[in-house]
């Protein structure tokens, strides 16, 4: 996939309603007597797509990059290089009024709903501002879309009146699903949308996703650390390393037969709530932590910690590969054929749990 | 874990105070009675935690489940003496480590009995170091000052330690202060520290939330290998309990309403709050297709908690004696119980 040459295609049926191409999100840091000490390539060069009433999952563990490029799809960090498209139409470089367009078509739910929701505005309030913002709706009509919206989330219509204090973490959570959909958005990028969630409520939250999701066909873009829940709602899933791809397949192939040996470590080293798996399993247990983003390794940037790394990880830069036995199977590894076609022998062993 | 039969005193109950209890090879025994913590608020008392008890057996490592507000931090807090009163207020109960209660000792004798037996993990391992003193020093400040070893067999002491818990280059590690440190190994250091008077019981409250999958996979690695200590372990993770814990004490609103052995638990779990709780977590082993069965509702208001059963506006089996009469724990099997009205079968 090249940045340069692909052509903005019109939007069509089978148009993604998000394509991320080669997307770099890079930020200067730590400037020290007027002299720049680094750059974080907090995103490095990843390409991904979503298509309509499909919910791409986005994992990977802190620093790897996953809310960058959420953040970057909605618009809220400078994109470096890269393009991204919403329903065929470029928005990396989108300023004024077609920005402004480009928000309204992607949508986004945040970790903490206290502190994305305005204190001093009722929920009702909360979720006219969008419709007025957009001009969606007639000043008659608004009142009559926040019921419909309220509706949507399961909140009862009396909670238009009352601000969000009077909610609880789960509630707040849906006031900021129902004002995401105020738009009608095609894409909603969901960043940690249960994390600050008591347990019992996040249930609640990933069903009304995906009950939405089946009513409207929207696009989900779920980014979390969550590998359990994120196995839960996507359709396909993204593992984020550093700031680089390392994989992205669908689901059932990413859980079951999982090719890079980060993603076999991080689905290793969850534990799964049943004793008797857990006393039976074995871990790959990785080395170390994850290295600083301001000093990523050279080559594959997870081959200081990867169990079965060779002289050339180091290298050379793994080029993200169609893995072509299976086909939608992209991994980035200089070792994904053999990882594939051959597990007997030494490679499975380095890579075996203990 | 020891194999040698024990007698915790727990439901004797009767060796309240004696100071004559053997210490045990295979970690200390705590045993946690009718605890009542409440917290003054501008809108009243709280009850936070509603008479618990529990006991961690010489050895063993037991996990206490919950989600936020259940009781779980303040429980461990009150018995470690660390709860700010006020507004907190421990009403009632006794907790004991090795039959000498905690609760009813002056804050010196506590912090002396504290320090030598019992060591403590946090989940913010940064707020829990200072930032202007070296890392190796905090990590045996402790042990100097019960043990008053000197300062190069301290320094030597920490290096020991901070290897122990595996962190790479200890010695240098050692030197640095804990901003130095990546989380990860903060973490592993605040370990090191809460092991450097070799307790006998490690209380560890949501110590590996804050870390990363892999990371928090090898210090679950590091804790399952420690020997003669007891844990209490506190988390809302039930994957992280399945994976470490032997027994199970589930709270909900200030009270528990199960505990047992970790596979009767997640096996054959009793009360309503239990089964909804490990059936609305997402599974990696699960059949992804179908929606999780979810809780509906909320926890009840702390201060303003209903008669019967705290969780009857939420249980799909509840009776009407639920919302009258707080149901006790009763014994479902010789090792696990409930506190239910109807799935014990004890309304009948």
């Amino acid at each position: 996939m090249s940045a340069t040459t692909t052509p903005v295609e019109p939007a069509g049926i089978d148009t993604p309603v998000l394509a991320v191409d080669e997307l770099r999100v890079h930020f200067p840091v730590g400037r020290s007597l007027g002299v720049r000490r680094g750059l974080v390539k907090a995103v490095d060069g990843v390409s991904f797509a979503v298509h309509r009433g499909e919910t791409l999952g986005v994992v990977g563990e802190s620093g790897c990059g996953k809310s960058t490029v959420g953040m970057a799809v909605q618009g809220l960090v400078p994109v470096t290089s890269g393009r991204i498209t919403v329903a065929g139409r470029d928005v990396s470089r989108a300023r004024g009024r077609s920005r402004q367009a480009a928000r309204r078509q992607t949508q986004m739910i945040f970790q903490d709903p206290t502190s994305s929701l305005n204190a001093r505005m009722t929920v009702g309030e909360l979720l006219e501002e969008p419709l007025v913002v957009h001009q969606l709706v007639r000043p008659a009509q608004r009142r009559a879309r926040v019921l419909e919206l309220l509706d949507q989330v399961h909140l009862p219509r009396e909670a238009a009146d009352r601000y969000p204090h009077e909610f609880s973490g789960g509630q707040r959570q849906r006031v900021s699903i129902a004002r995401a959909l105020a738009v009608d958005p095609e894409l909603i990028v969901c960043d940690e949308p249960i994390a600050s969630l008591d347990l019992s409520v996040r249930a609640q939250i990933l069903n009304l996703l995906k009950e939405l999701q089946r009513e409207t066909q929207l696009a989900l873009l779920f980014i979390s650390h969550d590998l359990a829940a994120v196995s839960h709602v996507s359709d396909r899933v993204l593992v984020m390393y550093l700031g680089k791809a390392m994989e992205l397949t669908t689901r059932e192939r990413v859980y079951d037969e999982p090719v890079h040996p980060y993603t076999r470590a991080l689905l290793s080293a969850v534990p799964v709530p049943d004793p008797d798996v857990e006393r039976s399993r074995q871990r790959i247990i990785l080395r170390g932590e994850v290295p600083s983003p301001l000093e990523p390794p050279s080559g594959c940037v997870f081959r200081t910690r990867c169990p079965v790394a060779l002289p050339v990880c180091a290298e050379e830069i793994p080029a993200w590969t169609e893995v072509a036995a299976v086909g939608h199977h992209d991994v980035a590894c200089h070792r994904s054929e053999e990882l594939v076609t051959d597990l007997s022998g030494q490679l499975a062993d380095d890579l075996a749990p203990r | 874990m020891s194999g040698a039969p024990t007698d915790t005193g727990a439901r004797a109950g009767g060796r309240a105070g004696s100071t004559d209890a053997v210490p045990r090879d295979g970690g200390a025994s705590l045993v946690v009675e009718d605890l009542v913590v409440e917290f003054r608020t501008s809108r009243g008392l709280a009850r936070a935690v509603d008479h618990v008890s529990f006991e961690v057996a010489p050895g063993e490592r037991v996990a206490i489940v919950g989600e936020s507000g259940c009781g779980k931090s303040t429980t461990a807090l009150a018995l470690l003496g660390l709860l700010p009163t006020p507004p907190a207020v421990v009403r009632s109960g006794a907790a004991r480590l090795d039959g000498l209660d905690l609760l009813s000792m002056s804050g010196r004798e506590r912090r002396r009995v504290l320090g030598n037996d019992v060591g403590m993990v946090f989940q913010d391992a940064l707020s829990s170091f200072s930032p202007v003193a070296p890392v190796g020093r905090q990590v045996t400040d402790g042990v100097r000052a019960h043990e008053g070893i000197s300062r190069r067999q301290a320094r030597d002491l920490a290096v020991e330690l901070l290897a122990e818990v595996g962190i790479p280059d200890p010695a240098r590690r050692a030197q640095q202060y804990p901003h130095e440190l990546s989380g990860g190994m903060r973490q592993r250091a605040m370990i090191a520290m809460a092991l450097a008077g070799r307790p006998r019981l490690l209380i560890a409250d949501e110590p590996t939330t804050a870390l990363d999958v892999t990371v928090q996979a090898q210090v679950l690695e590091l804790v399952k290998g420690l020997k003669d200590l007891s844990i209490l372990w506190i988390t809302h993770d039930l994957g992280v309990v399945a994976s470490l814990a032997d027994r199970v004490v589930v709270m909900y609103a200030g009270t528990v309403v199960e505990q047992g052995p970790v596979r009767s638990i997640f096996r054959q779990p009793t009360h309503p709050y239990t089964r909804g709780l490990l059936r609305s977590v997402p599974n990696l082993a699960d059949d992804r297709h179908a929606p999780l069965s979810s809780m509906p509702g909320l926890p009840p208001d702390l201060v303003d908690l209903p008669p019967g059963c705290p969780f009857v506006g939420r249980c799909p089996d509840a009776i009407d004696l639920c919302s009258r009469v707080r149901p006790g724990l009763v014994a479902v099997s010789p090792e696990q119980s409930a506190a239910c009205h109807v799935t014990t079968g004890s309304a009948s």
